[in-house]
C-alpha cells in the first residue's frame, strides 16, 4: 500500500513496500471525518423530513428519538 | 396536515428540543468545565505544551506546563498526571505539587492534564460520572472525570489496527487515542501523537533527568502498586521502592519496562531521550470490570462490595477490604513516591540535585484527606490562578 506526497514515513510491521506517509494518513482521516459529519447531517435532515411526513404519533416520537444523537454529533457536542 | 397533527408535531418537536438542550448542555459543560489551579509559591513560570510542539497549538491538548525552579541550580524532574484521565489520583497528586511544592535546588516541571482532550469525555456506555467533587473546608472543588482515550471529537476515526510509530508494532485500534501507547509521537501525526511528540520535545529541551508518569489501575490488572521503570532507572526505582516500603507504611514494588512493548512512557521516554522514565501505579477499584454501580462515590471512596468479593475469590493482584482504596490513600502514594524519587535521585546524583519542600506526603493525605490540601481559588490573586 502506498500513498504519496509527504515528509514522514512509517512502515507496517517494518515490511518493505508498506510505507504510509503520515500527512497523507492525517489527510485521509480528515476527509473521512468531514464525510462522516456530512452523512450525519444528511441523516438528520432525512429524519426531520420523515418526522414532518409521519402520520402517527408513535412514528413521530421514534424519528425524534433517533434524531437526537445525530444532532448531538452534528453540533459537535458528543 | 390537520391542525391537530400540526399541534402534536410542534409539541413533540419542542419536547425534543428540550431533551437536546438538556443533554447537549451537560456534554458541553463537561467538556468546558474550568478547573482552577492556585499556583503555590514554588511556581515560577507557566507555559503551554505548544511551546514544545507548535502543531498542537489551539487544540484541546495544549495543556498548561508549570515550572517550579529552585534558587540553586540542579537537575530537572518532570511529573505528569492525566495521561489517562479516568485515573484521578495521578492528576490530583500533580495538582498538590503545583499548589504546594517549593524548590530549593533544581527544577520540577508539572503537567496536570497530559491528555487534556481525554479529560473532556467519559467512557462510552460505562456510565461514568461527568465530574467528581473533592470536599474541602471552603466547600469543595469539582473536577472533570475523563476517559482513557483522546476525545473522539478531537481525533477520529480510529483505524482497523493501530500501527505504532516508529516501531511499526501492531496495537489495538483504540490505542491510537491512548496517550500511553503513542510515545514518542511525531509532529505531523494524529493529535495524540502530536501531543506525545510535544512532551518528548519538552523532556529533551528542558534536559529532564527523570520523567514520572502517574497512573491508577484496576485491581484485576497485574501491574499495580508498583513503579515501572526503564532499564536506565532500575537502581533508582529499586531504591525508591525499598525506601517507601520501609519508611512510609505502604508497599510498592518495582517492575522493568518490557523492551519490546512500544508506545508507553516508561519505554519510549527512556529510549528517545536522556531521561530516566518511571511510571507509578496506584489501585483504583472504580476501574475493575466486576465493580457494581459506577458513580463518584466509588471513584473517591474506592469501596465496592463486588470488587471485595473478587478479592476473596483470589482474582485480584492487590489487596482490598471493606475500607476500599480512598482517593487520599491513592494520591498520598503518588505524592510520597514523587518526593522519594527526588530524594533518591539527589542521593545518587549529587551533581544534579533536585530538592523540594512542602510536598504533602502519604501520612498527611491519609490523616487530612485531599481536600485539606486544595487551595481556595477565591482567595488567590488572579496572577496566581490558572485553569485546566
Amino acid at each position: 500500500m502506498r500513498f504519496s506526497g509527504s515528509r514522514e514515513r512509517g512502515r507496517i510491521g517494518g515490511l518493505p513496500g508498506t510505507e504510509i506517509r503520515t500527512t497523507d494518513m492525517i489527510t485521509l482521516q480528515s476527509i473521512i471525518t468531514l464525510a462522516y459529519y456530512a452523512l450525519t447531517a444528511g441523516a438528520a435532515a432525512l429524519l426531520v423530513y420523515n418526522f414532518v411526513k409521519a402520520k402517527s404519533w408513535e412514528r413521530e416520537v421514534l424519528y425524534l428519538i433517533v434524531l437526537l444523537p445525530f444532532l448531538l454529533r452534528v453540533l459537535h457536542l458528543k | 396536515m390537520t391542525n391537530t397533527d400540526l399541534t402534536r408535531k410542534l409539541l413533540l418537536g419542542a419536547l425534543a428540543i428540550v431533551f437536546l438542550s438538556v443533554s447537549g448542555k451537560s456534554f458541553y459543560d463537561h467538556r468546558h468545565l474550568r478547573e482552577p489551579v492556585v499556583m503555590g509559591p514554588g511556581v515560577t513560570r507557566v507555559t503551554t505544551l505548544s511551546e514544545y510542539g507548535p502543531t498542537i497549538r489551539g487544540t484541546a491538548n495544549d495543556a498548561n506546563i508549570y515550572i517550579l525552579e529552585g534558587k540553586a541550580p540542579g537537575g530537572t524532574v518532570f511529573v505528569f498526571g492525566g495521561t489517562h484521565a479516568e485515573e484521578p489520583a495521578g492528576r490530583l497528586a500533580a495538582w498538590l505539587l503545583v499548589e504546594h511544592a517549593t524548590m530549593e535546588r533544581g527544577r520540577l516541571i508539572v503537567a496536570l492534564s497530559a491528555n487534556r482532550s481525554a479529560s473532556t469525555v467519559t467512557r462510552p456506555s460505562a456510565a461514568y460520572p461527568a465530574t467528581y467533587t473533592i470536599p474541602t473546608a471552603w466547600g469543595g472543588q469539582t473536577f472533570r472525570m475523563g476517559d482513557r482515550f483522546t476525545n473522539p471529537l478531537d481525533q477520529w476515526p480510529d483505524p482497523e489496527v493501530f500501527i505504532h510509530y516508529p516501531s511499526g508494532q501492531y496495537l489495538a485500534y483504540v490505542d491510537v487515542r491512548n496517550l500511553n501507547r503513542a510515545f514518542p509521537g511525531r509532529p505531523t501525526g494524529t493529535l495524540t501523537e502530536r501531543t506525545t511528540y510535544a512532551f518528548m520535545e519538552l523532556v529533551r529541551r528542558e534536559k529532564v533527568d527523570v520523567a514520572i508518569d502517574l497512573h491508577e489501575a484496576e485491581l484485576q490488572y497485574p501491574v499495580i502498586n508498583t513503579i515501572v521503570t526503564h532499564q536506565k532507572g532500575q537502581e533508582l526505582a529499586t531504591m525508591i521502592s525499598m525506601t517507601l516500603t520501609d519508611l512510609e507504611g505502604f508497599n510498592i514494588g518495582t517492575e522493568f519496562s518490557p523492551l519490546n512493548l512500544h508506545g508507553l512512557t516508561h519505554r519510549e521516554i527512556g529510549d528517545h531521550s536522556q531521561a530516566v522514565s518511571l511510571l507509578f501505579e496506584a489501585p483504583e477499584p472504580f476501574l475493575d470490570a466486576t465493580r457494581g454501580r459506577t458513580n463518584a462515590d466509588v471513584l473517591l471512596s474506592g469501596r465496592d462490595e463486588f470488587v471485595v468479593k473478587a478479592g476473596r475469590k483470589g482474582l485480584l493482584f492487590a489487596p482490598i477490604d471493606e475500607k476500599g482504596w480512598p482517593i487520599a490513600t491513592r494520591v498520598g502514594r503518588h505524592t510520597s513516591s514523587v518526593a522519594q524519587t527526588l530524594e533518591t535521585w539527589t542521593e545518587f546524583n549529587a551533581d544534579r540535585p533536585v530538592v523540594a519542600t512542602n510536598i504533602p506526603r502519604y501520612a498527611d493525605l491519609v490523616k487530612h484527606g485531599v481536600g485539606h490540601f486544595l487551595r481556595d481559588p477565591r482567595l488567590a490573586s488572579q496572577d496566581r490562578l490558572a485553569y485546566e
